[in-house]
């Protein structure tokens, strides 16, 4: 997964201006990331 | 005169002038903002000549970190309260002009960012970047100087 969020797209997420679509594609990036952190501490 | 006093008189002077009622909010803040920024401009030519600039908290770019409400809360509260206030203030005024102008439009007045930056006049990707990078610069600002919930003993 090539996506990263800058820094604008967090500040909108954190005050929940972000866009719905916007917001399913970030929340997919921190599952992923959450995963794969899960992942190299087994 | 005051900024709100002016702010509110062109507000009254202009108002015809104002085409979009639903961006009413970003348009008084626009004004307000210029009269900040004029007002700042003076004191600044004012302290150049003085040599002596006003502490922390003086001055109209002040913003008190307190709501009203917590005048009937109990006085050990109230003083928490006032004093992590002046702390906040303190650092606040560390930020640059820019970033501090966006934390409290958005912290404090509550607008979105789309309305900061019609009453700021810039991008909308600029002021959430400058809000990013403020935020960034208060969370070191208070690593520097020690400050965490645990030694202000309040709960954030």
């Amino acid at each position: 997964m090539n996506y990263k969020p800058d820094e604008s797209t967090l500040m909108a997420y954190l005050y929940g201006e972000l866009s719905e679509k916007d917001t399913i594609k970030l929340e997919a990036y921190f599952a992923n990331t959450l995963t794969n952190w899960q992942v190299c501490e087994d | 005169m005051e900024v709100s006093q002016k702010t509110f008189i062109s507000m009254h002077k202009n108002l015809v002038s104002l085409q979009e009622v639903a961006r009413f909010k970003s348009w008084l803040y626009t004004i307000a903002v210029n009269y900040c920024r004029e007002e700042s401009q003076e004191k600044e030519s004012k302290t150049l000549l003085f040599v002596t600039r006003p502490k922390p908290g003086e001055g109209e770019e002040s913003y008190r970190w307190e709501e009203s409400h917590h005048r009937h809360e109990n006085p050990e509260r109230q003083l928490r309260h006032s004093e992590l206030s002046d702390l906040l203030q303190v650092c606040l005024m560390e930020l640059s002009h820019e970033q501090r102008e966006v934390v409290i439009m958005k912290e404090y007045e509550g607008l979105k960012f789309r309305e900061i930056a019609e009453a700021l006049n810039i991008s909308e990707n600029t002021v959430k970047s400058r809000m990013y990078y403020g935020l960034d610069g208060l969370k070191k600002i208070l690593e520097q100087k020690k400050i965490t919930k645990e030694t202000i003993g309040y709960e954030l």
